[in-house]
């Protein structure tokens, strides 16, 4: 049964790695006793896959990841069964399942929306606001949106085969005054790629 | 405050979940129900100190004393030192954050002497006095684990040493501190209160003396009621103490991603360098039923793929095969941590290879039988290589040696001998498959130190340009690229000869030498050898004098400790050494007489069977 969840990464847990997510995803499955059907070769793995990998130091409050259960089984437990183990700071929202026909979570995610906290208020620079989706240089290409509201810069990446902008990197190009700012991962989005339906936790999209 | 300052911090250094707390299965008490706080302090960094068992033990049992909160500790890594150091954010625990000098026992173990330098460290960074002749009040800082069994070279920064297990005494020291704390006792009434307590050593309640030409003739009691030596506590009822039933799961990928339960405690097999032979005695088993429950609670409760049955020698364990196949039969792989060299091991780690292409490990420990004979591995030639034809049949194709190099008696013929093992096993491995494509010998080869309590105490070690020429040459004959030669810095096992040889004159070298920035001193891209020299010059410790051998009547600076084995023992294990001859396990043949047994009235060990 192939499942698609999301959920948080905050506070301490922004720091855990992905390499070391993955492992706590891994643990976190067997605790609850939830068997996941494993993948393939010499060395299997239980078969979860995540919809992008998110830099050690970001928040999220909307993360997706699919996993492959070995039966199918209530999705409420699921979640009641996961979000007894969880650790402060990852809470498991929504638990959607999707068709096996379905297209891998990793092809699907188009742009990344994070919120990018600033110390002190400040005015974009026009650079960015001049910015355009097919700008000519290497990071211009990914500047989907950046909106900048007192603090909060509001920031649409977009993810071209896989490949993304990270955030902190317009950070420090605009505003390389400050050493410490948060971010939060706050969506992931796709196209709409005539897949239908498309499922309830993939319901953010641009378009 | 804590977590304010650490969001600075955590951007700007590597592995920052080393230092967040927030693992699975972390106890955190309403501060309101806390009233006396213990720091389980690793002297080293996270990954290492995390899949440390004996802390996972502690901290379930403190955990388990209402109003006591159990927090760990570890050493920061060298750059969040310096971050701390700058923010003056002080050493914390990783539970609540609250800060190390608000605890009322900080607890060190001291598995390594390499890492004293970091229990200076960890104690500055907390604000807390290195010296504990300085301090004021609590915290009171103690010490247990392998290195208080000579706890001198570090008693001038430990309040006191806990020798032996730990299990049982824990809890008596807290109560005995918070007792303390309740009538109002201050700093030095509470440590005459444990001085009391057996198994307990007040390093300011004990004086070294030397005679009248100056020469040292031990350690003792200022005060008539305490005991003249220290005796070792061991578990009452090591077979049913109460294991955890969870154990912190580490967030941060520890050395092994597996859980471990110890099957069996102490060792009497008897090897003469080893130290952990002869402090753990007696050995103990504990019943395969306790195992099989407590094995697979834990692995539901750490969601861990791996159950590592731990013990000094795991295929010694009675009934080693029905465990391995009770934890298999729920669908978990098991791994034995310490195999021996024979075919019944090999078959073992068969059993638990579960589909892994990682390689056999086997200890020989040395190139020759005279030297395997000298040092009481029982191991005959023939062994390794049915071994090691049991092996290369079953299909593994890489073999891990570990040697030991600088041993008493060892000549180059003998080091000519690793070499021509390994060059035997690559041909053994030839004959069986045709070829040695996919064959790879890995040797580890570290140098000989000698460690207090082993019949070894009294042997020197040899000299740089000795143990450099028996380096180069195994490098040299073992150049194919079938072989893999790891060997240890020189520099470093003087060093660790150094701090576990020495008296308590070696606190002032020690502290010198953290003033200078020694730390980490085991890690090689860490280690200064001449910032260590200065300390050692300055402090007028000549190294030679605790790397040479001894005479046989020195008064060692650990007699005060006892640890059951008897002085008359490891002489008469010294001297069969010398003359090339073997003792054999108490567990499977006569008793040795080494003295644990009538020193803890426990009946000797009933004979296991051979396998
Ligand atoms: S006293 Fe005898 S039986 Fe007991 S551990 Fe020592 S040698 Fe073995």
């Amino acid at each position: 049964m192939r499942v698609v969840l999301q959920y948080t990464k905050q506070g301490a847990m922004k720091y855990v790695s992905h390499l070391d997510f993955q492992r706590l995803w891994r643990r976190l499955f067997r605790m609850a006793d939830i068997a996941v059907a494993n993948t393939q070769g010499f060395n299997p793995l239980p078969r979860m896959r995540f919809a992008a990998p998110l830099p050690t130091g970001f928040a999220s409050c909307n993360e997706l990841m699919e996993v492959f259960l070995a039966a199918a089984m209530d999705l409420d437990e699921l979640l009641g069964q996961l979000n007894r183990f969880t650790p402060q700071g990852m809470d498991i929202l929504a638990a959607t399942p999707v068709p096996d026909s379905f297209p891998k979570l990793t092809a699907l995610v188009d742009a990344l929306e994070y919120s990018v906290e600033l110390p002190e208020c400040r005015v974009l620079p026009s650079a960015v606001e001049d910015c355009v989706p097919d700008g000519s240089t290497a990071w211009q290409q990914f500047v989907l949106a950046a909106e900048l509201h007192g603090r909060r810069w509001r920031l649409l990446l977009a993810s071209i085969e896989q490949k993304t902008l990270r955030p902190d990197v317009l950070v420090r190009q605009f505003f390389p005054e400050f050493d410490h700012v948060a971010i939060i991962r706050t969506g992931i989005f796709t196209r709409n790629r005539n897949i239908k339906p498309v499922p309830q936790g993939l319901s953010l999209l641009i378009d | 405050m804590h977590w304010h300052k650490l969001e600075r911090i955590l951007p700007h250094v590597q592995k920052p979940a080393r230092y967040i707390g927030n693992e699975l299965n972390t106890v955190i008490k309403p501060a309101e129900q806390v009233e006396f706080r213990f720091a389980l302090a690793f002297p080293d960094v996270y990954e290492i100190g995390t899949s440390y068992m004996g802390f996972h033990i502690l901290y379930d049992l403190l955990n388990k004393m209402p109003g006591v909160q159990a927090e760990r500790v570890f050493a920061p890594w060298p750059d969040m030192e310096a971050k701390m150091r700058e923010s003056a954010l002080p050493l914390y625990g990783l539970e609540t954050g609250t800060p190390l000098g608000d605890f009322d026992i900080i607890g060190f173990t001291l598995q390594h002497e390499l890492s004293y330098t970091n229990i200076l460290n960890m104690l500055d960074l907390a604000g807390i006095d290195p010296l504990a002749e300085r301090r004021e009040g609590l915290p009171l800082v103690i010490a247990g684990g392998p290195g208080a069994m000579n706890p001198e070279p570090v008693a001038d920064f430990i309040d006191a040493f806990v020798i032996g297990e730990g299990e049982e005494v824990v809890s008596e020291i807290v109560e005995a501190v918070r007792n303390g704390k309740v009538t109002g006792l201050d700093r030095s009434g509470m440590l005459r209160a444990l001085a009391s307590m057996t198994g307990i050593y007040v390093p300011r309640y004990y004086e070294r003396r030397n005679d009248a030409a100056g020469r040292f003739i031990g350690v003792f009691p200022v005060e008539p009621e305490l005991p003249q030596r220290i005796r070792k506590r061991i578990v009452r009822d090591f077979a049913d103490f109460p294991l955890p039933e969870k154990v912190v799961v580490p967030l941060v990928e520890s050395v092994h991603d597996r859980v471990s339960v110890e099957i069996c405690r102490g060792c009497a097999r008897g090897c003469r360098f080893c130290q952990a032979g002869m402090i753990y005695r007696p050995v103990r088993e504990r019943p395969l039923p306790v195992l099989v429950q407590q094995g697979l609670t834990l692995l539901r409760s750490a969601g861990s793929p791996e159950l590592g049955l731990s013990s000094l020698s795991s295929a010694d364990y009675s009934e080693i095969e029905d465990l391995i196949a009770a934890i298999q039969q729920e669908g978990h792989n098991v791994s034995l941590p310490s195999l021996r060299v024979d075919s019944y091991s090999v078959q073992l780690a068969e059993l638990t290879r579960a589909g892994k292409k990682t390689g056999l490990t086997l200890a020989p420990e040395a190139g020759s039988q005279r030297l395997r004979d000298v040092i009481n591995k029982n191991v005959r030639e023939e062994d390794i290589f049915t071994a090691a034809r049991a092996a290369f049949e079953n299909g593994w194709q890489t073999l891990k040696l570990y040697f030991m190099i600088g041993l008493p008696t060892e000549t180059e013929q003998d080091v000519q001998g690793i070499a021509d093992l390994a060059v035997a096993l690559e041909d053994l491995y030839r004959e069986i498959h045709g070829h040695t494509r996919r064959l790879k010998i890995n040797l580890g080869i570290s140098t000989f130190v000698p460690k207090p309590h082993t019949p070894f105490q009294w042997a020197g070690q040899m000299s740089k340009e000795e143990i450099e020429t028996r380096q180069n040459l195994l490098r040299e004959r073992l150049r194919s690229k079938k072989f893999k030669v790891q060997t240890g810095n020189w520099q470093e096992s003087r060093l660790e000869a150094v701090l576990a040889r020495g008296g308590r004159e070696l606190g002032r070298a020690i502290y010198l030498a953290w003033r200078k920035g020694c730390k980490f001193d085991a890690w090689s891209e860490h280690f200064r050898p001449d910032l260590w020299a200065q300390a050692l010059a300055e402090a007028g410790v000549d190294s030679e004098a605790y790397t040479g051998p001894w005479p046989l009547d020195a008064v060692l600076p650990w007699e005060h400790i006892d640890v059951g084995v008897s002085k008359d023992f490891l002489l008469r294990e010294y001297r069969r050494a010398l003359a090339g001859r073997t003792t054999p396990d108490c567990t499977f043949a006569a008793c040795s007489a080494c003295g644990v047994c009538p020193a803890f009235a426990v009946a000797p060990w009933q004979r296991r069977k051979s396998k």
